[in-house]
């Protein structure tokens, strides 16, 4: 999709919300090029080429997502950087943050680059690499962490591969901490995980699989949380699964430990119960957990302790037209991402303020990104959203290429009318 | 916000309420587990004559689809398709078409294009025979032959056949079941069927490595300590240990399990004097079982073998019964 050059818009009667700037009321704003001018009242001589109509609807900060899987370069059967962006930009999100783990893996400048020029050429959203910690991923080998970083990664991860040793682990927060990058973490004791494919409980038994128990996340959380603390990397904790994990982090911090976390959508929506059936959408990681597990990961978020990533994955057919262990893990999140959000908002599970927070300033603090905040002089990046209105994703009208979509046929609360990715409208329903 | 887990008694069963493929006992009403045992038990009869068939499934194709090795299993659903004078066709898809990369889909579907009546299914993963019925056209009955650690059913209702024409009824029955519980899908399966058709109590005996979390829920009470768990018992049924356990930290050594999980005479008095000892085969003399045990008396091992066509005869029989009868309607 080609952007059309605007130079000023005016976005007129709506309900102005962000709660990291105390923005809660009806006001107007104006946008010259790729800024907001001003709040309310109009510059002097302000002249809007367009105007957008917002009455009745609400305007929030431009979403960051910070874990999607964006399946190019090397999975394009199941999507594309144009595809799956776009997705995103129908969701509000004007910032993402995609894995490194694709084919090649993004272990060189040159990956990077050639990622950031296919997600500028689509022009939806602004995609941030996260690097890989390990050359290949491999879990051994140092990657060229400061080449990656001056190439443009928000940070670096080893994704869902396990490091060979806590040496490695090590050694790479030592590297990562001198020059100041932010790593994540994804904790999982690959030989107390075995073989598993769900969460440990009475429902892995009754459908006869290896359970993965919580310890798995925990006891490798305390050895990443250790090594933080030894050689002062930023440590940010993707996809926490469990309460005791979250609790952890919660007791480091008030350590004085500068470590930071997030919770995939999917956790705060679904639980170990939901595998029953052997639905294939349910086969994902970080595993769903307890009843118990779900309720804090929300808490966590109403606190302010987690961001809200989408950690998206989208799969072709054949990926998940398997039995249940044997499909290839993931769902495809980002059509749904924000109505899934204000559907946990209207049940009353999240507040309004929160969900905001985890989406657009708690991420973007975490990770140090310039993005996420309405105010003057800020990237105009924006959604607009009618809270009221209602939205369901089909196959057919999703965007993602990925239709794994466990919300597909079912009416989610919220929708987004309009995304203004720098000053430019990259998405209007 | 939850999708809609496909209810496993639900995907079995007919809208009027009759079975149409055979995936687990989990779910299944005691008067459907009743008339699978009762249809078992008229099949028995017909295998003392010297004609041995019935054309219950004359011009039906049965293939019988195993992802993994057995001989026993196999030949006991041949058999029982031929003895319903069905045609059977044997596929060994451990060595052929997947290690092609051929997809679990990809193979249904070239099978069901030869236009087969019913897939005998078994599989490593957990979930596969279901994941199988939910994919197949219709009018296709699917019948599990055990899926990963999920369920053997047909193992488990020859079982149940045996424990009634043994004991007359289940409802005050207490039964034992004793080894690795952790890995076996006939476990599993046993402890649903036993419920729901009225035992008065179902234990599971083992040491906490070879129990699985929460076995509790499925309806059975976890012991660890067997000669308490004999107690009283009137039906012991013994599981087969792999060897490879010892390897994955599950076990310490085949003497410590056989000193504390094997069934010896000693033991074997701990429960009630009529109690029967069972085992799903093949058995591990002198590593689950005592020799003098398992040939002894109370052994009902070889009736369980014989148990298992008539058995596997009547899930057939049924099951094709409910796919004709959606079929009718259909046309109807």
């Amino acid at each position: 999709m080609k952007i059309q050059p605007q130079h000023t818009i005016c976005i007129q009667g709506g309900h102005v919300f962000d709660p990291s700037e105390n923005l809660d009321a009806i006001m107007d704003v104006y946008i010259e090029n790729d800024c907001i001018v001003a709040l309310g009242k109009a510059p002097e001589g302000f002249k809007a080429e367009e105007t957008i109509n917002a009455k009745g609807k609400m305007i929030f900060p431009g979403f960051i997502d910070t874990n999607a899987f964006l399946s190019e370069p090397g999975f394009t059967q199941k999507g594309t950087i144009n595809s799956e962006t776009q997705a995103a930009a129908q969701s509000g999100i004007t910032t993402l943050c995609c894995t490194p783990n694709s084919k090649p893996v993004l272990d060189s400048s040159a990956q990077v680059t050639l990622v950031q020029d296919k997600a500028k050429q689509a022009g939806f959203c602004k995609v941030l690499p996260i690097g890989a910690l390990t050359a290949g991923l491999n879990g051994e080998q140092l990657s060229n962490m400061h080449g990656l970083k001056e190439a443009g990664c928000i940070a670096l991860s080893n994704q869902e591969t396990s490091f060979k040793d806590g040496h490695v682990i090590k050694q790479c927060y030592h590297y990562a901490a001198g020059f100041g990058i932010t790593v994540m973490a994804t904790p999982l004791d690959p030989a107390l995980a075995q073989d598993g494919c769900m969460h440990e409980s009475a429902t892995s038994t009754q459908l006869g699989f290896a359970g993965i128990g919580e310890s798995a996340e925990t006891t490798a959380l305390a050895q990443h949380l250790i090594l933080a603390e030894e050689t002062g990397v930023k440590l940010h904790i993707s996809r926490v699964s469990s309460q005791r994990a979250l609790d952890m982090i919660n007791a480091a911090k008030r350590n004085g430990l500068n470590v930071t976390a997030d919770v995939a959508l999917g956790n705060l929506i679904f639980n170990a119960e939901d595998c029953a059936g052997y639905n294939s959408l349910m086969h994902v990681t970080p595993v769903y957990r307890s009843k118990q597990d779900q309720t804090a990961l929300i808490n966590g978020v109403n606190k302010g302790e987690l961001s809200i990533c989408s950690n998206h994955l989208p799969q072709d057919i054949a990926s998940k037209m398997a039995p249940f262990a044997a499909s290839e893990k993931g769902i495809s999140v980002l059509d749904s991402f924000s109505s899934v959000i204000f559907s946990l908002v209207k049940n009353k599970q999240l507040t309004l303020e929160a969900a905001i927070a985890s989406i657009s300033s708690l991420p973007a603090k975490q990770l140090n990104i310039a993005a996420g905040v309405i105010k003057v002089e800020a990237a105009a990046d924006l959604c607009i959203v009618d809270l009221d209105a209602s939205i369901t994703h089909t196959e057919s009208n999703m965007v993602s290429g990925g239709k794994n979509n466990p919300w597909l046929d079912q009416p989610l609360s919220g929708k987004v009318t309009h995304t203004i990715n720098n000053g430019h409208i990259v998405y209007q329903s | 916000m939850t999708m809609n887990p496909l209810d496993p008694s639900q995907i079995q069963l007919t809208e009027d309420g009759r079975l149409k493929h055979f995936l687990t006992t989990e779910g299944l009403s005691k008067e459907i587990l009743t008339e699978i045992l009762d249809t078992a038990d008229s099949f028995i009869g017909t295998q003392a004559r010297s004609v041995k068939t019935v054309p219950l499934l004359r011009g039906k194709t049965v293939v019988n689809l195993f992802f993994e090795n057995s001989t026993r299993t196999r030949s006991t659903f041949e058999l029982a398709a031929k003895r319903l004078s069905a045609n059977i066709l044997n596929l060994d898809i451990a060595r052929s078409a997947t290690s092609k990369g051929e997809t679990l889909m990809d193979t249904l579907w070239n099978l069901e294009s030869m236009y087969s009546d019913m897939f005998v299914v078994r599989h490593a993963d957990s979930g596969a025979a279901h994941f199988i019925a939910q994919h197949v056209t219709p009018n296709v009955a699917v019948i599990n032959a055990g899926d990963g650690r999920h369920a053997h059913p047909t193992q488990a209702m020859l079982d149940m056949l045996t424990i009634r024409r043994e004991k007359g009824s289940f409802e005050n029955l207490t039964v034992a079941i004793v080894g690795d519980i952790l890995h076996s899908r006939v476990a599993r399966s046993q402890i649903y069927a036993l419920n729901t058709l009225g035992a008065k109590e179902v234990r599971v005996i083992g040491p906490n490595t070879l129990l699985p979390q929460e076995i509790e829920s499925l309806g059975a009470k976890a012991y660890n300590n067997m000669n308490q768990g004999l107690k009283g018992v009137d039906v012991i049924i013994m599981l087969r240990l792999q060897k490879e356990r010892m390897q994955n930290a599950l076990l310490p050594s085949e003497a410590e399990f056989y000193r504390l999980y094997g069934l010896s005479t000693d033991k074997l008095a701990l429960a009630n004097p009529d109690a029967i000892v069972m085992h799903p085969g093949p058995i591990n003399r002198g590593v689950e079982i005592e020799s003098a045990v398992a040939d002894g008396p109370q052994s009902v091992i070889l009736k369980q073998v014989s148990n298992g066509i008539p058995m596997r005869m009547a899930v057939m029989a049924m099951a094709m019964g409910g796919q004709q009868s959606g079929q009718n309607k259909e046309e109807v």
